[in-house]
């Protein structure tokens, strides 16, 4: 018997309103009011009261609704973000005062966060007649943010309670949408199926082990329970047994069948009418398994001795960088500095559990993912759904967070086949201790490195990097493909010889994290320079200033005239701002650092990378922004709508929407000429498509064993071939399909959104204009250059009692004047002919981080004294979400430093929850932090603007390293640390941390 | 019993089942604080938020703590029952406790009884118990204080905890209880470091002493390797030594 049957009616007075729902004895707060009663703004977020998502007013008191049984509620008033102009003592116009600021300021990104910071500051301005901004990140402790850095939300606090006027500026309707609920997040109910309680809801069941062999899947029981509508192992899967990430390699099952490769591997699938019976149902799951050992070591793996997939080899990538004379320079060199660096994998921490649902739509499947790469999402729901892709859509819906974890997939796969199988709609959501213990983390990396040196010049670089790819390929070879490319950084080195590559092990299935690869290189590069200054007793701002790139390379590796890359401005203002060093408390160890990133924000040059908008006016006269990039809580789909209401001169900014239809056809001809590709396009489309991603993807995964030096003259040898190949393909492409997007390129990748999305919403704003402009010639009967464009529509430019307003040009074109534009890469080569090396991404974020530091050599605690960021941003569009961002990523960077360290013991995530996961809280974020933003127009995006998202996530953790190091007078050569690495590395008096941290 | 109970929520949603919960929140009697001059009393469910506004320089360590606990929510959930029931993790509320000489009452199938708080864990691991309130002590010249280090300030499990509790004569300090907490899986006196106090002034040598027979005496987790052995008695030590501090700004 389930839980179920205890199951009794809970009345609560929510924001005013009398609501009943059923509750059983499991059944939280959270749960009765989110799924329950339909208040999509108490969110699920870790279900142990430390992330604050589901924070309600219970009574007149803030709870974290996760941890209060709903039963235990009965009779209570609660009231939820939505019903705060209730709370007594908090006035609406003070409420309405709060959302201002915080919408001025950009205070939220992906706002998942943002109910529940909302309750406990109204909370907070309700009962405290003083509020500064300590007593605000007192009121915060339970309220996690992971985009923003806290530092804007106290801010817009402190200013409503002292009665700031708010500057209006941009409505920020995005982000008024998320903090209200009306804006649906994927793991959000909605839908018919949903009000009416019919949808199934499921789980996964993960395995125990990283490598293991099953022996035995007992389901019988778990069927049996009541409610139970399907148990699913590999044996019942509708068609295909893979799933995952399928760009370069299909290797992942959806579901077990025999060989257990990573404790990321789901084993089943359940689903069932209630919560009880699917929780009961996988209690009485039981699996045997023959546990193996797993390789979790990437120097083991790479040795190739025991493999991890069915015998094949353990090397999945390769890629390499070879430029100059290295053996040379290194027999000439007069110092040479040989070190080990390790950047360990880490928890993207996204606010919302991984999830979403399924639902049928006659015989369509709808599913609604928090993904990135809704394409890909499809191809893959489809296969294995069993079903046409035509038959498959996506809806990516605003995400809580991403970080780059949504590039990757899998639960899509999972509720496909559920759906496929029930017939019913399903809605999944993977729990925070799943999303910890199974879920995807950033790449780990260790790189070996020797750097040459003479007469205090760097003369060549020597790097041998390998990244950990699970068991799988997965997105691992483009990460790999970048680690080559940026191995040097910010630098330019004239001789050089990298190789990078990629290995099997039985980690976690990785996923790209806020950079791409850039942290870890940069990492090493950065941590290297600081040791080599350290050698020569040089200043180690000197040692860099003296071999910063400052030029810019265009696709075929010519210098871009006037184009200067502003590395050296960033590292002057920086060291200028940063000015003495700042005393540390007595007795603490006190230490500069810096870091001077160089990180990528483009695509490499030769990819066939594009990006559709279209802007629309319907006959209400409402503008909106559509494309294919979701929004997963970077402010860029806003930026778009931005740019466009700048470009048209609209007073509104418009709204942002994600248009479906680009995902189900990937050609484009659909949003171009209104009507779908026939069969024969369509068909062309996918041998192009097949060819340019998944045929010459798996070639690469296949040479990838050979020893480096064979596999770098293969790559020399085929470079013209390949280049003409993706000329070809891009010509190709153009030519038949002017608005097609490559399926295999997830379509929000971070700051390349800005570059694309912002270049295609001004071409589609251009297009628009002209639209607009040919149908009110058409009505008014007035030549084109007699009419302008103003902020209401079209008027005479010479009549001024013309005027056709927005609605009624849509009305004339049947209720819908849209106009689509693109934006694709910058031409190039995907590979420099002469030495086979790609040439790379095209653009870079260039900043510099400088801090200093203090360490308490008693407890390992890190206090950072004086902090100033400086970034070459472009052009400014928009200071407060840059600046959000920056500081965003410093907290999350900071974090990634020394603190937030992931617990992996044999290949299974210790770390299972957010209590023993020490991301940053509002007490602990920096909030010291100088910025600076230099605008030097060479960007790629509009108006020469540069991408920002992951800059200072890169930066700050190895500026924080930098500065410790110096601190402690010891090598920090890996990443994350705990205070008690710290402490060891003090006491132990020794260079290296741990002995298997650093082995140079 | 349902001791711990945010965790046991947390517990309950995940596992869906449980053959007898039994919800104690609904008795009002368990949340009363008698706050008398001679013995402050503490109903079992006093939340650790209302912890936070015990007078008296006596309880401060009692505060201080509990101003430190889990996070702003977490406070106004959780309760000083639940908490120095908790089998497994740092319940950081027992090291002031402890340090205050504070008794549990219990109610077992056997009637009613008072237990140290020190002994409560060793109670409740074996038998079912029902702990009705908590009785401190009180002493008017006596002054406490409590610091707790952790990998960060909000939500995180203490590292180590100390606590500190003198009476006050003419500057000099008297019946001085030290206890450290987190070292290992109980609070724990440390009376190498009481020695150093008892009957003298509190100023930056005593301080340093007292500091250090923490660090040197504190019986650390047998289990632990000597690197984290280590660690942790420089942690408790540090704890100490701000605790002192925080006294010395009190007394």
């Amino acid at each position: 018997m389930t839980v179920d049957h205890l199951s009794s009616p809970v009345r609560l007075h929510v924001n005013d309103e009398v609501r009943t729902a059923p509750a059983t004895p499991s059944t939280s707060l959270q749960e009765l009011l989110h799924d329950g009663m339909g208040y999509q703004e108490v969110r699920q977020g870790c279900g142990e009261g430390v992330c604050g998502a589901c924070l309600v007013i219970m009574d007149g008191t803030p709870v974290a609704s996760c941890l209060v049984p709903a039963h235990r509620a009965d009779g209570s008033a609660v009231l939820t973000a939505n019903g705060l102009d209730r709370l007594p003592g908090h006035s609406a116009s003070r409420h309405a005062d709060l959302l201002d600021h915080l919408l001025f300021r950009g205070a939220f990104q992906c706002a998942y966060c943002g109910p529940g910071m909302l309750v406990s500051a109204a909370h907070l301005l309700a009962n405290d007649t003083n509020v500064d901004a300590a007593c605000v990140r007192e009121a915060l402790s339970g309220n996690l943010c992971r985009c923003t850095g806290y530092h804007a939300i106290i801010d817009a606090i402190v200013a409503t309670a002292q009665g700031e006027p708010c500057r209006s500026k941009w409505s920020r309707h995005d982000l008024a949408g998320k903090l209200d609920g009306t804006l649906a997040f994927p793991t959000d109910r909605i839908g018919e199926s949903a009000q009416r309680g019919d949808e199934l809801v499921a789980a996964v069941v993960f395995a125990d082990h990283p490598s293991a062999r099953l022996r035995s899947i007992d389901v019988d029981a778990a069927r049996s329970v009541p409610g139970v509508i399907a148990v699913l192992t590999h044996r019942d899967l509708p068609a295909r047994n893979i799933g995952g990430v399928d760009v370069l390699a299909a290797d992942q099952p959806i579901l077990v069948s025999e060989h257990v490769r990573t404790s990321s591997n789901a084993v089943a699938l359940v689903a069932a009418t209630t919560r009880g019976a699917l929780l009961q149902a996988l209690d009485a799951i039981h699996i045997d398994y023959d546990v193996l050992r797993p390789v979790t070591a990437m120097e083991d793996s790479v040795l190739d001795k025991v493999r991890v997939y069915d015998g094949k080899s353990n090397i999945i990538a390769q890629f390499s960088n070879r430029v100059g004379r290295v053996k040379m320079a290194f027999e000439e060199a007069d110092t040479i500095v040989e070190v080990t660096f390790r950047c360990g994998a880490a928890e993207h921490v996204c606010l919302e559990p991984d999830g979403g649902s399924a639902r049928w739509e006659g015989d369509v499947l709808v599913l609604r993912l928090p993904t990135q790469s809704p394409y890909e999402a499809r191809l893959v729901a489809a296969r294995a759904a069993g079903l046409p892709e035509k038959r498959v859509r996506i809806e990516a819906p605003r995400a809580g967070g991403s970080f780059g974890r949504h590039l990757i997939g899998g639960f899509e796969t999972h509720l496909a086949v559920l759906a496929m199988h029930t017939g019913r709609n399903v809605r999944l959501i993977n729990d925070r201790r799943s999303a910890l213990v199974h879920g995807a983390k950033r790449h780990a990396f260790v790189g070996r490195y020797r750097l040459a040196l003479r007469q205090q010049t760097i003369t060549a670089l020597e790097a041998d990097l390998l990244a950990d790819a699970g068991p799988y390929v997965g997105v691992t070879p483009t990460i790999v493909s970048l680690l080559a490319v940026e191995a040097a950084g910010a630098y330019d080195i004239p001789n050089q010889k990298v190789v990078a590559r990629g290995v099997r092990t039985n980690n976690p299935i990785p996923a790209p994290m806020r950079g791409y690869g850039s942290l870890q290189c940069n990492f090493g590069i950065e941590r290297l320079i600081d040791l080599a200054a350290t050698r020569l007793s040089v200043d180690p701002i000197e040692l860099r200033r003296r071999h910063l790139k400052s030029e810019r390379k265009d696709g075929f590796q010519r210098t871009v005239p006037g184009s200067p890359r502003w590395l050296d401005k960033t590292l002057d203002r920086a060291s200028l701002r940063l000015g003495d060093p700042a005393p540390g408390p007595a007795g603490w160890r006190s230490g500069r650092g810096v870091a001077v990133i160089h990180a990528k924000y483009g695509y490499p040059f030769g990819m066939v990378d594009r990006v559709v908008a279209e802007v629309v006016v319907d006959e209400t006269g409402a503008f909106c922004v559509r494309s294919d990039v979701s929004d997963s809580g970077t402010g860029v789909a806003f930026m778009a709508g931005q740019r466009v209401a700048e470009h048209l001169g609209l007073p509104v900014t418009p709204a942002y929407e994600f248009a479906s239809e680009l995902t189900g056809d990937a050609s484009g001809t659909l949003i171009g000429k209104g009507t779908p590709p026939g069969p024969i396009k369509r068909r062309i489309f996918r041998v192009v498509e097949n060819f340019s991603t998944r045929r010459m993807g798996s070639v690469l995964v296949f040479l990838a064993p050979l020893s480096p030096s064979v596999y770098a003259t293969l790559l020399k040898w085929s470079a013209p071939f390949i280049n003409l190949a993706y000329r070809g393909v891009s010509a190709l492409k153009s030519m038949l399909f002017p608005f097609a997007r490559d399926t295999a390129i997830p379509t929000v990748s971070g700051s390349r959104s800005l570059l694309l999305l912002g270049n295609a919403a001004l071409a589609a704003a251009d297009a628009f204009r002209a639209r607009a402009l040919e149908v009110a010639e058409r009505v008014s009967g007035l030549p084109r250059d007699d009419l302008i464009l103003t902020a209401d529509g079209v008027a005479g430019r010479r009549d001024p009692l013309l005027r056709l307003e927005w609605s009624e040009l849509a009305r004339q074109v049947g209720g819908r004047l849209a106009a689509v534009g693109s934006a694709s890469n910058p031409r190039g080569r995907l590979l420099d002919p002469k030495t086979g090396n790609q040439t790379g991404p095209t653009d870079f974020m260039d900043g510099t981080h400088v801090c200093d530091v203090a360490v308490n050599p008693q407890t390992g605690k890190v206090r950072v004294l004086k902090y100033v960021a400086v970034h070459d941003v472009g052009h400014i569009f928009d200071r407060e979400i840059i600046d959000g961002q920056i500081r965003g990523g410093i907290v999350m960077g900071v974090g990634q430093a020394v603190g937030e360290v992931l617990q992996l013991k044999d290949g299974c995530v210790e770390t299972d929850s957010l209590l023993k996961l020490m991301v940053p809280t509002s007490l602990d974020a920096l909030y010291n932090v100088d910025i600076e933003l230099l605008e030097s127009g060479t960007g790629l995006g509009p108006s020469g603007a540069k991408g920002i998202g992951e800059a200072a996530a890169v930066a700050a953790p190895i500026a924080l390293a930098s500065a410790i190091s110096n601190a402690l007078q010891a090598p920090i050569c890996a990443i994350p640390l705990s205070y008690r690495d710290l402490f060891d590395m003090h006491h132990g008096g020794a260079t290296t941390p741990k002995k298997d941290l650093c082995d140079g | 019993m349902l001791a711990g109970g945010s965790i046991v929520v947390n517990w309950l949603c995940m596992r869906g089942s449980s053959d007898l919960v039994v919800d104690i929140s609904g008795l009002r009697e368990l949340t009363e604080i008698d706050h008398g001059k001679l013995r402050c009393r503490l109903g079992a469910l006093t939340t650790v938020a209302d912890l936070i506004g015990l007078g008296g320089e006596d309880l401060t360590a009692i505060r201080q703590a509990a101003g430190e606990f889990g996070n702003a929510h977490l406070r106004r959930l959780a309760t000083v029952g639940g908490n120095i029931a908790w089998l497994k993790g740092n319940a950081d509320l027992l090291t002031p406790l402890m340090a205050l000489d504070a008794r549990a009452e219990i109610a077992t199938d056997d009637g009613m009884e008072f237990v140290d708080v020190g002994q409560m864990r060793e109670r409740v691991r074996f038998a079912p118990v029902l702990i009705t309130q908590i009785e401190i002590p009180r002493s008017p010249d006596a002054r406490s204080a409590f610091a707790k280090l952790a990998l960060r300030r909000a939500s995180a499990p203490s590292i180590a905890t100390a606590a500190v509790y003198a009476g006050l004569n003419h500057d000099q300090l008297h019946k001085v209880r030290v206890v450290v907490g987190g070292v290992r899986s109980d609070p724990q006196r440390v009376p190498a470091a009481e020695v150093e106090l008892e009957g003298r002034t509190l100023n930056l040598d005593t301080t340093e002493r007292a500091a250090r027979a923490v660090g040197d005496r504190v019986a650390v987790d047998p289990e632990l390797d000597k690197s984290e052995s280590a660690y942790r008695r420089s942690v408790a030590a540090a704890a100490m030594r701000r605790a002192l501090d925080r006294l010395s700004a009190t007394a």
